[in-house]
């Protein structure tokens, strides 16, 4: 897996792909508004195009470009690019204060190229003795792990749980429209043709993703540039900066390390994601060092904490997306999306049927994690004219290439049609604070969950005992207890906070209803 | 991401919702409108179940079932949290983060500004009814326009080429060199 997934990397298509990938995710990384979720969606269109292992190399390099460049306009600006960045400003925005901005970002780039590195080779040794674990799961255990997943990723993804529950299970009936994976009989169809095929992954990714977060941007009423520390002292002083960062990257390995393992371990749970993952890790490397007080104020390690996780989850969201075939997080979303559009079933069985490719995705993460160094060094200056880019210009560039992208995808205006009301969903679920990657999740793992579900029925001739008689199902489902209860028991105790804290709230600067 | 609730009502962006007289019914209306839509989603596809033969029609029902269970407590919730709300005492926007909204990507507060994203979402859907009319190009030239002059984009000459860049920039990556079938338009048979 690992020498196939290296040839496909360094192939002359692979290693264009990757370079595409990474200066679109240092483009994208830079501009706040443009996630790498809604960039994967909007690359579909073209990606369905491309064989399998390059359509995920160029999504992979997109992630780790990405991951490093949003920690650009935390540094400069204060304004994280990514939602993973939003920790590195906590420090790196008061070294830019200091004048140390392109030291900070030298710091970055090291840490996360590290991150990336370290956690692609962890997860190149487990992914191979994971994936061999998870052969031994039948139809009874899979269809608790996706139904583990799902409700995984809709209880951590918001701050909700019931409104990630709504859209997890919002997804889940959207996946039922279409001919039924027993039968073939139509379902919820409406008579319209177009959907017997089940709502399409690319429109409805791109409305959820690209067009109802340019609408959320659209009807945000604040949408001022914000002054921007600057780099200036051209090349030479570029690259001293560069050094000087790699050199305080290299001299805190510990504090690299520390972050990455965090990176790792929070990355294969599905639903975690960057942004929670770099606070922990940021409070981890907060609560180990000898002088806490200097986090916040400018500190090196602070930087470390947080762009060398970021890099690292990138890499461990492969783990659960490839060897159970739950994404590890909203961008995993897409690409299990990409599988499947190429005909492939991600799961335990992908590792042996689609080895190659599945390694060429890993592969991907650490080669671009090894060019963010010079490529980054390179484009870091005109990075920072690209976050000027006002909202009067992104939406309309982003929603006409959404909507082309939609409709390119089979020339059916149908599709575009999917994608307008995906995108005014997505946009209504968004301002109401409900999570549109559960919705999505169920879209996509639905018809999963429903074949699982069917063929171990058909295996116990209806009895549900069979659906606990394994100790690997048991272990499954207490896993799945022990989850709820959990979110049941932390629910409580915040509403009981959220109810003693309310009295006092209520006598602080908020003006009751006229 | 927040939705915020203004004293001074309408601001200058035309943000909404309001609070003030009559405005806790829009607010309850707004708060709810997701959990509305899916339990009316849930009542369609539940009737239509009706129609499905056999084993076909279990784990549907089912999904059905949760997700009817699960809007109905996030409705409940909405129309309580709504009703409990507080106004944020503020200037002309008054904006200030509402309690119980969020999303993953971004922690940011915003007011929705009606005035923009109306005329936004009209003009993609109209662009959505005429392209099998017009063709892709006179479709999109018209999105590209109406969003970047409603969301600020002035000058006559700017709109021009921007409109002009966009639109011919797509159709090139798209229909000239990714040979997607892009629709031509009944009427003018591009």
């Amino acid at each position: 897996m690992f020498l196939d997934g290296l040839d496909i990397v360094l192939s002359p298509l692979g290693l264009l792909w990757l370079i595409v990938g990474l200066l679109l995710g240092f483009v994208v990384g830079v501009l706040p508004g443009l996630s790498t979720s809604n960039t994967a969606a909007l690359l579909l269109p073209f990606s369905v195009s491309l064989p399998t292992e390059q359509a995920l190399i160029l999504i992979m390099s997109v992630y780790a470009g990405s991951a490093f460049a949003g920690s650009v306009p935390a540094i400069l600006v204060n304004v994280p690019g990514e939602a993973g960045s939003a920790v590195t400003a906590l420090d790196g925005y008061q070294m830019a204060r200091q004048g140390k901005a392109g030291i900070a970002i030298g710091i970055a780039r090291m840490a996360s190229t590290l991150g990336g590195v370290i956690s692609g080779v962890v997860v190149l040794l487990v992914i191979a003795p994971l994936g061999a674990f998870a052969l031994n799961f039948g139809a009874r255990e899979m269809f608790i792990v996706v139904l583990l997943g799902i409700v995984l990723v809709s209880t951590l993804v918001g701050k909700n749980i019931v409104k990630g529950v709504l859209a997890g299970g919002l997804g889940l009936v959207l996946a039922t429209i279409g001919g039924s994976p027993l039968s073939g009989q139509e379902r919820f169809t409406f008579g319209e043709i177009e959907l017997y095929d089940g709502i399409q992954f690319v429109p409805a990714l791109i409305g959820l993703f690209a067009i109802g977060e340019m609408l959320r941007l659209a009807a945000e009423s604040r949408t001022s540039q914000p002054a921007a520390a600057h780099l200036d002292g051209g090349v030479r002083r570029d690259l001293k900066d560069a050094v000087a960062g790699a050199r305080i990257t290299l001299k805190h390995g510990g504090s690299v390390l520390r972050a990455t393992g965090v990176g790792v371990f929070l990355g294969i749970i599905p639903g975690v994601g960057t942004g929670v993952s770099n606070f922990v890790s940021y409070a981890v490397a907060k609560r180990t060092a000898r002088n806490p007080a200097e986090f916040g104020k400018g500190s090196a390690r602070g930087v470390i904490a947080s762009e060398a996780c970021d890099n690292a989850v990138g890499a461990a969201t492969l783990v659960p997306t490839l060897t159970l075939g739950v994404p590890g997080s909203a961008t995993m979303a897409v690409v299990l999306a990409q599988f499947y559009i190429q005909g492939i079933q991600p799961g335990p069985k992908v590792l042996a049927t689609h080895g190659p490719e599945a390694g060429a995705a890993v592969i991907a993460v650490v080669a671009a994690s090894i060019l963010i160094l010079p490529i980054g060094m390179l484009i870091t200056a005109p990075l920072v004219q690209i976050t000027k880019v006002p909202v009067k210009i992104l939406v309309p560039v982003v929603l006409v290439l959404g909507l082309t992208g939609s409709v390119a995808y089979r020339g059916s205006l149908f599709d575009m049609g999917i994608a307008t009301m995906f995108g005014i969903i997505g946009f209504f679920m968004l301002v109401n604070g409900y999570p549109v990657v559960p919705l999505i999740l169920g879209l996509i793992l639905g018809p999963m969950l429903e074949e699982h579900l069917s063929r171990a029925l058909a295996l116990s001739n209806g009895d549900l005992d069979y659906f606990f008689a394994s100790p690997t199902a048991l272990v499954l489902w207490s896993g799945l207890v022990a989850l709820v209860a959990y979110l049941v028991i932390s629910g409580a105790r915040g509403r009981r906070r959220e109810r003693a804290a309310r009295p006092s709230t209520d006598r602080g600067s908020k003006a009751p209803v006229q | 991401m927040s939705v915020h609730v203004s004293r001074a009502g309408r601001d200058s962006e035309g943000s909404w919702p309001a609070s003030g007289a009559g405005s806790r019914g829009i607010r309850v209306l707004w708060r709810a409108s997701v959990p509305v839509v899916t339990l009316a989603l849930a009542g369609v596809f539940l009737i239509e179940a009706a129609d499905i033969q056999g084993r076909d029609a279990i784990y549907p029902v089912a999904a059905l079932a949760v997700l009817a269970v699960v809007g109905l407590i996030a409705l409940i919730r909405e129309i309580r949290a709504a009703l409990s709300e507080t106004a944020v005492a503020g200037g002309s926007d008054g904006i200030e983060d509402a309690a119980g909204a969020e999303d993953i990507e971004s922690e940011r507060g915003i007011g929705v500004a009606w005035s923009r994203v109306g005329p936004v979402v009209a003009a993609v859907v109209l662009a959505l009814v005429i392209l099998h009319f017009v063709g892709y190009v006179i479709a999109i030239v018209w999105l590209c326009a109406v969003t970047a002059v409603t969301l600020g984009l002035r000058k006559p000459l700017w709109i021009a080429v921007f409109t002009a860049a966009t639109a011919a920039t797509c159709y090139l990556v798209f229909a000239v060199a990714f040979e997607s079938p892009i629709p031509a338009g009944t009427l003018l048979n591009w």
